[in-house]
């Protein structure tokens, strides 16, 4: 069905999207960690996390909890008692930090640091 | 006086298998409403178009529709309005999620059916005074907004969690819960809340603010879900 996209409901789209990625990560993370039992194979295993595709990988992780955890936050504002019409206010807010969060976390991650 | 598009989508169960579009020329005034256009085709180009209208003052609640993509009622939207994204071209579309009976007209029977869920009217087992149950200016300021509402089905049919779970209560269901729970007259609020503090009631508004978008008297819907959700978990309801 085609419906108009509004600010709630895009914002509900990331956040369903964020929401199932994340939960389907978690998986393969625990799996990837429960498998890493002795010092040759961890070893290795960050060998291949300094290759620059893992490190775009990782900064679209990053991507997908920012997004996820700041509009939890908007959403839990209004659970809260935080008046409805200042929604889309919150919304831009959320935009806001969480491009500057993507900005410095994807220098960090991507640019070096390790 | 311009010539604008109404594209609509028919449906005639007596004649076709599937919904199909139909455009209709007409000459509109930029201040005219969408319902007089549709008045308009069905005198003088077409009698079988098919929808529901009744007082075309924003009252009734009868010419809620899908137009331009989402749900308004016809007779409050001007031609002027509409975003210019579709051009000189009106589309217009029955209620999302509800059976269509025939062109813009659908079936509210679900609706209305869980609008009885909350028990939409006023239980007090006291005595009544001689003439009325009465309730300061305070009080009915906590209603006020939750009164307004015309139940014209244009939030319970623009949200997303009511088109996956048929079996939720809806925006409009849930207002009317809080309409009687925080009425000062009712006695049978915690009943209500029981009712409606269920998976497919509060639970399901997952705060996407579709049925603020669309209502027509500006209800603050979530809002007034938010406030019952509060309520609920202080009274330890699962």
């Amino acid at each position: 069905m085609r419906y108009k996209l509004q600010t709630g409901s895009f914002a509900w789209l990331i956040h369903r999207a964020t929401g199932i990625a994340l939960t389907l990560y978690i998986f393969v993370h625990l799996y990837v960690l429960s498998h890493l039992r002795d010092t040759a194979r961890y070893k290795e295993f960050m060998g291949l996390m300094k290759s620059p595709l893992v490190r775009l990988g990782e900064a679209g992780l990053l991507a997908l909890v920012v997004a996820h955890a700041l509009n939890g936050i908007r959403l839990t504002l209004v659970d809260l008692g935080a008046p409805t019409r200042i929604q889309k206010l919150m919304f831009r807010i959320a935009v806001a930090i969480g491009s500057l969060a993507m900005i410095f976390g994807s220098v960090q991650l991507i640019g070096g640091g390790r | 006086m311009d010539v604008y598009t109404y594209r609509i989508k028919r449906f005639d169960p007596e004649k076709d298998n599937a919904p199909r579009w139909e455009e209709f020329r007409i000459e509109m005034e930029p201040s005219d409403r969408v319902l007089d256009g549709l008045i308009k085709i069905k005198d003088s180009l077409d009698g079988s178009l098919t929808f529901r209208r009744s007082c075309a003052h924003g009252v009734c609640g009868s010419c809620a529709m899908k137009i331009n993509g989402r749900n308004a009622l016809a007779c409050q939207t001007l031609i002027q309005d509409l975003s210019s994204g579709t051009g000189p071209t009106i589309v217009l579309e029955p209620l999302p999620a509800l059976p269509v009976l025939k062109d813009l007209v659908v079936d509210m029977e679900p609706f209305f059916g869980n609008n009885e869920k909350a028990l939409p009217y006023l239980i007090n087992g006291e005595p009544a005074p001689e003439r009325e149950r009465l309730q300061s200016p305070e009080d009915q300021q906590k209603i006020l907004q939750a009164i307004t509402c015309i139940m014209c089905g244009c939030c319970t049919s623009s949200c997303p969690s009511y088109w996956a779970d048929k079996e939720y209560l809806g925006p409009a269901a849930l207002l009317k819960a809080f309409r009687f729970i925080f009425d000062t007259r009712d006695r049978a609020g915690d009943d209500r809340l029981e009712r409606i503090a269920r998976i497919h009631g509060l639970w399901r508004c997952h705060s996407i603010y579709n049925c603020v978008e669309v209502c027509p008297k500006a209800i603050d819907i979530t809002g007034h879900i938010s406030k019952l959700k509060r309520l609920a978990i202080k009274k330890k309801l699962p």
